[in-house]
């Protein structure tokens, strides 16, 4: 049953659980239930390594584990030589727009661009910097200059002609621009100019908001907008992995703010963005990129504002027809994560005592019958119905463990009885509300 | 031998009734007619007839033979008589005597259960008094009544009677009263006897006065006439002053009577005792006529309004001494305003005499009614009586009753009436029965004290409410209402009543089932279940009509449903296995070793050209060896050295530092920082080397477990 936990993972997963937030390692420890869903993952996984693209909608309600499952694809894309970058989509982040907002989201991308040793983001300059090592060394290698004195101003033609070579080659929209700006930052590394370095950085990150400006600071003509930030990203994609990573998975989590979108032609607009994306990974368009959007099942099914509304997406996104409750396809691009049965949450619970029991080094006398009683005392206190997740169960187990632990001879009863079930969901009727009338006006 | 002499006695009739037809047609007809006397004598059946009539007509003088109550044939034509005087002898016997009577006949039922019509009398005892009237010892000879005009009535009487009459007079002229056994015509001959015969020879008023009172008093048939004649006799005589007398003692007898009887019923007789009241206040509440209206007609009403009107009129007689005048000078002054305003009176006329007395009585009526009317709406009693009266149609009577009574009562009435008590509860059912919107009051009173999440108080609170108003035709919307306002802070509360509601709605005249609103409803009910459980119970009420038991249903409605979780062995072992596959799956991916990973990055490299030598590798191959790190970490003599800096810096370095430390050795710092961490990243399985702002620190444990020990 221990699975080979190590120590460090069981305090990692006792200690973010009692905190409410998925664990940075061990995570695999506590994928009950899960399977399926991780399986076509890592096949996914597999084939975006291997040159393939792809996009993946991860439906579910309130609690049912799309946020686990995301940062269950961090980590493990993490550890597979990804570049992962996660964003959510807010009021003022979308995919497409005309003021601003699809940049942004794109600048909140690039901003948490992560790597293995850099898995909390910012790995922009790092990827960079690595990069242009990479073309440096080559180029030194190329042409018989010492490593020690390819860095010298002299040689700087030569490092930047090289550059825009490899630029070249692996762009394809806006690669000229992107070539100009990743010079520029590597003439602010040779001539210690860490504000040319900056503004490079500031460029690529989409953060220019006027041409003037920019030109000003790089001497480039365009910048990154709304219009262009997708080609941007796929240029991206193309150098992560001319550097070596294995793809760029990006996951896009909140979906409900696309849906949320007052008018419907800008919501539509969103949608046909997607479906763009949509096209160029499942068209072979894109190489080694993975996409990921997660969103409840309104968003998705939702015949008026969800992604059916708009009939392009529907046909493709629609489920496989022979898909039944038992019989599952995690092969569609939809993958509906269910809530956990009582069979499985049994099973978590008792994964977690393991995994507490490891941790303290005790044995708590908590029995199969206990834990099923906790259960039951859990699912009948009011609200359990309406707003009872995963998250609230371990939070709740867990700390009643802890009780257990430094008082023995406790009544576990009483400790079961004391429980009560709060609505931790974001309030979303008013807005609801409120989105619902604007559109009828 | 009876049979013989009947038939020797048909033969002789019939023998003399031929003889008597003879002689009538000879033309002897006082011959013939003596004749015909003689023969009807004979003939059985005439004297019978003539036996029975007289026999039955002296059984009925007697009180004898099977009934005491007269019927319209035998009750003869008699004398006027009072009420009073007629009652004991004949419509109304008292009980004492039907008792006796009873007792008699059922003595005779034992002696023989046959009644025998004789010629055998029983008496019946006299009803006048034994003290003042004798029996007369040979008994009274019977004597039908008839009106008695005059002595002379006595020459009809038969000798019996007439002897009978002697000795009745010489014993009254002793002062002996002997019992006429009802044969009032005795009495009556007396009086014209005594009248006429007696006074013409003596011609003694007084003493025909003493006579005839003693008269009236033994024979109290007698008196009026006795009265009335002796007035005539006064007046002939010219006494004056005895008929003066006479006519005094004659009003005072009826006026005790009338008097006695105004007072009996009145307020104040009526509630003396039970209030205790003085003379001065019953003599006030005699002055009113019981007010007969549904609000009075509930005794404690009445009583706070009599307690009130007293009250009111002590405060308004002791501002009227400070004023100089009393209550009955203004009450005069407003009775004198009517009389000449209104009836157009002359003063001192009779008629003005007699209006102020009576419209000075009409203003306690009106003090009273105008108490009544703050007691009613003291008591939230919705109606009114009025308190106008007819003169107020003279805008000068008006003006002088607000100025003299109306305005005052308004003024001393809100002071006295906090001590008006609380209605009983009885009291409280009786005022709710007569205003069918009263509880909204205490409806409304309830609601405005209601806190929040207090729902059992409110529900006893309505309840009683609604058992105050039992007779209430409008029970049922008092929890109606009740459950409409609760609904949104208590829904167990709101069910409950509105159960109480259709309880009482099931009792009332028509059933109206009314339901609530559909937003309360849906505020009520959260799940279909509810609603069904709810509507089940409703039905049961209807059909049982088990108020109790609906009520307690209705909290188990939100008792939430204990859930069963079922454990299912198989499925458990089933996910368990699924989880350490994938588990298994995951540690594949997670935990790589070292070795695939170099893999990873160099297919990565390769990428760029095929036997290409990347920049670290060049580095990795200048590693040094000065074996201060462990052997697992491949660290160049860059990476070393900025460790071993980072160590001397107390682990903390500013990014400055460390740019300037990285040019030094031809490196950029982002990916000089990098290179590290990833070359312990296995070691570690974490990150060494961490921004902190403007710095980069390392985590002292991490780097100890990379220095060889």
């Amino acid at each position: 049953m221990t699975d080979n936990i190590k120590p460090k993972e069981a305090t990692a997963i006792v200690n973010s659980l009692l905190g409410g937030v998925v664990p940075k390692i061990g995570v695999q420890h506590i994928t009950v239930g899960r399977s399926p869903e991780i399986e076509a993952f890592i096949n996914s996984l597999e084939d975006v390594k291997n040159g393939h693209s792809m996009v993946k909608f991860w439906i579910g309600d309130f609690g049912s584990g799309k946020s686990f499952m995301m940062h269950l694809l961090n980590t493990v894309a993490l550890k597979q030589k990804f570049v992962v970058a996660n964003a959510d989509f807010t009021p003022d982040n979308r995919l497409y727009s005309n003021d601003g907002k699809a940049v942004a989201l794109y600048s909140a991308i690039m901003d948490n661009i992560a790597i293995q040793t850099k898995p909390e983001g910012g790995a922009l300059a790092t990827l960079l910097e690595k990069w242009i090592e990479q073309v440096v060394s080559k180029t030194a290698q190329e042409e018989g200059i010492p490593l020690t004195a390819i860095r010298d101003e002299q040689h700087m033609p030569l490092i930047q002609r090289s550059i825009m070579k490899t630029i070249n080659e692996i762009t394809d929209v806006g690669g000229f621009d992107f070539g100009v700006v990743v010079m520029k930052y590597y003439e602010g590394y040779i001539s210690d100019n860490e504000q040319l370095r900056r503004s490079a950085l500031k460029w690529l990150k989409g953060e220019y908001r006027t041409k003037t400006e920019a030109r000003q600071d790089l001497g480039v003509r365009e910048i990154i907008n709304d219009l262009n930030y997708y080609d941007m990203l796929k240029n991206f994609c193309r150098l992560f992995v001319s550097m070596g990573y294995s793809g760029f998975m990006i996951n896009l989590d909140e979906a409900i703010n696309l849906y949320k979108i007052s008018t419907s032609v800008m919501r539509e607009k969103n949608y046909e963005k997607i479906l763009t994306i949509y096209n160029d990974c499942f068209q072979g368009k894109v190489s080694n990129f993975f996409i990921n959007f997660a969103g409840t099942n309104e968003v998705l099914e939702n015949e008026r504002r969800g992604l059916f509304s708009y009939h392009a997406l529907k046909s493709r996104l629609e489920t496989n027809k022979f898909e039944t409750l038992q019989i599952r396809d995690f092969s569609q691009p939809v993958i509906r994560l269910m809530p956990l049965d009582h069979n499985e949450i049994f099973v978590l619970l008792k994964k977690l005592k393991v995994i507490f029991d490891l941790n303290y080094k005790v044995n708590l006398e908590v029995s199969d019958d206990e834990i099923h009683q906790f259960m039951e005392e859990m699912f009948n206190k009011p609200g359990a119905s309406e707003f009872l997740t995963p998250r609230e169960v371990i939070r709740d187990f867990l700390n009643i463990l802890s009780i257990i632990r430094q008082n023995p001879g406790i009544d576990k009863k009483q400790l079961f009885g004391e429980i009560e079930i709060r609505d931790e969901r974001p309030d979303e009727s008013a807005v609801d509300s409120l989105v619902d009338g604007i559109e009828v006006l | 031998m009876k049979t013989l002499l009947s038939v020797i006695r048909w033969v002789f009739g019939l023998f003399f009734g031929m003889g008597a037809i003879g002689g009538f047609m000879s033309g002897d007809i006082i011959a013939a007619l003596f004749v015909l006397t003689i023969a009807l004598l004979l003939l059985p059946p005439v004297t019978k007839a003539l036996f029975r009539n007289r026999n039955s007509f002296r059984n009925i003088s007697q009180g004898k033979g099977v009934s005491v109550v007269p019927t319209a044939a035998t009750a003869p034509v008699m004398q006027p008589m009072s009420k009073a005087e007629q009652a004991p002898k004949f419509q109304k016997p008292s009980v004492r005597e039907v008792n006796r009577y009873m007792n008699e006949r059922s003595r005779s039922i034992v002696d023989s259960s046959i009644i025998d019509v004789t010629g055998q009398s029983y008496r019946i005892p006299d009803q006048q008094p034994k003290s003042a009237i004798s029996e007369s010892d040979r008994g009274v000879p019977y004597w039908a009544h008839q009106y008695v005009y005059s002595y002379a009535e006595l020459n009809s009487a038969s000798a019996a009677q007439s002897n009978f009459y002697q000795r009745f007079k010489a014993s009254f002229l002793n002062g002996v009263y002997l019992d006429l056994e009802g044969n009032t015509n005795y009495a009556f001959i007396l009086l014209f006897d005594l009248l006429n015969k007696d006074y013409e020879k003596h011609k003694d008023i007084e003493k025909l006065e003493g006579q005839l009172d003693a008269l009236g008093e033994h024979y109290p048939k007698t008196r009026s006439y006795a009265n009335s004649f002796l007035i005539q006799k006064m007046e002939a005589a010219g006494d004056i002053h005895g008929v003066d007398r006479r006519r005094m003692a004659q009003y005072s007898h009826y006026s005790y009577q009338s008097s006695y009887d105004q007072d009996q019923w009145k307020l104040g007789t009526q509630y003396k005792a039970k209030l205790g009241l003085a003379e001065d206040e019953i003599s006030l509440l005699n002055k009113l006529w019981n007010p007969g209206n549904t609000f009075c007609n509930n005794e404690f009403c009445l009583v706070e309004v009599m307690k009130l009107y007293l009250a009111t009129l002590k405060i308004f007689e002791s501002q009227c001494i400070l004023e100089s005048t009393t209550l009955e000078q203004e009450f005069k002054a407003v009775a004198d305003v009517v009389a000449r305003k209104y009836f157009k009176y002359r003063s001192n006329s009779n008629n003005y005499k007699y209006s102020l007395g009576s419209v000075a009585h009409e203003l306690y009526t009106t003090v009273f009614k105008h108490c009544e009317n703050a007691v009613r709406e003291h008591y939230s009693h919705k109606r009114k009586v009025s308190t106008e009266t007819v003169y107020h149609s003279k805008p000068e009577v008006a003006a002088v009753f607000e100025e003299k009574i109306t305005s005052r009562i308004n003024a001393i009435l809100p002071k006295l009436l906090p001590s008006v008590s609380i209605p009983d509860i009885p009291t409280e059912i009786e005022l709710n029965a007569q205003n069918t919107g009263r509880w909204k009051t205490k409806f409304e009173e309830l609601t405005i004290n209601f806190k929040a999440r207090d729902g059992k108080q409110f529900i006893q609170d309505i309840i009683q409410l609604g058992e105050y108003n039992k007779k209430n035709p409008s029970l049922e919307n008092i929890f109606f209402e009740a459950s409409k306002f609760i609904a949104k802070t208590d829904r167990e509360a709101a069910l409950v009543l509105y159960v109480h509601y259709l309880y009482h709605d099931l009792h009332s005249a028509t059933f109206n089932n009314k339901q609530l609103a559909k937003t309360l409803q849906k505020n009520l009910f959260q799940t279909e279940q509810q609603l069904t459980d709810f509507t089940t119970i409703i039905q049961e009420l209807i059909q049982g009509r088990d108020l109790e038991k609906a009520v307690g249903a209705v909290a188990g409605i939100f008792t939430p449903k204990r859930k069963k979780i079922e454990l299912n062995r198989a499925a458990i072992n089933e996910v368990q296995q699924q989880h350490a596959g994938t588990v298994e799956l995951l540690n594949d991916y997670l935990q790589e070793e070292e070795e695939p990973q170099q893999n990873a990055e160099n297919v990565g490299v390769e990428n760029l050209g095929e036997g290409e030598v990347t920049f670290e590798n060049l580095l990795l191959q200048a590693k040094g060896s000065d074996g201060f790190f462990i052997e697992e970490v491949l660290l160049n003599d860059a990476q070393c050295e900025l460790l071993q800096l980072f160590a001397s810096n107390s682990f903390t370095i500013a990014q400055q530092e460390v740019e300037a430390f990285a040019r030094m050795n031809n490196l950029m710092r982002n990916q000089l920082i990098d290179s590290i961490n990833e070359c312990c990243y296995e070691q570690l399985d974490d990150v060494l080397i961490e921004e902190d702002g403007e710095y980069y620190t390392i985590y002292e444990n991490y780097f100890q477990q990379l220095i060889k020990k």
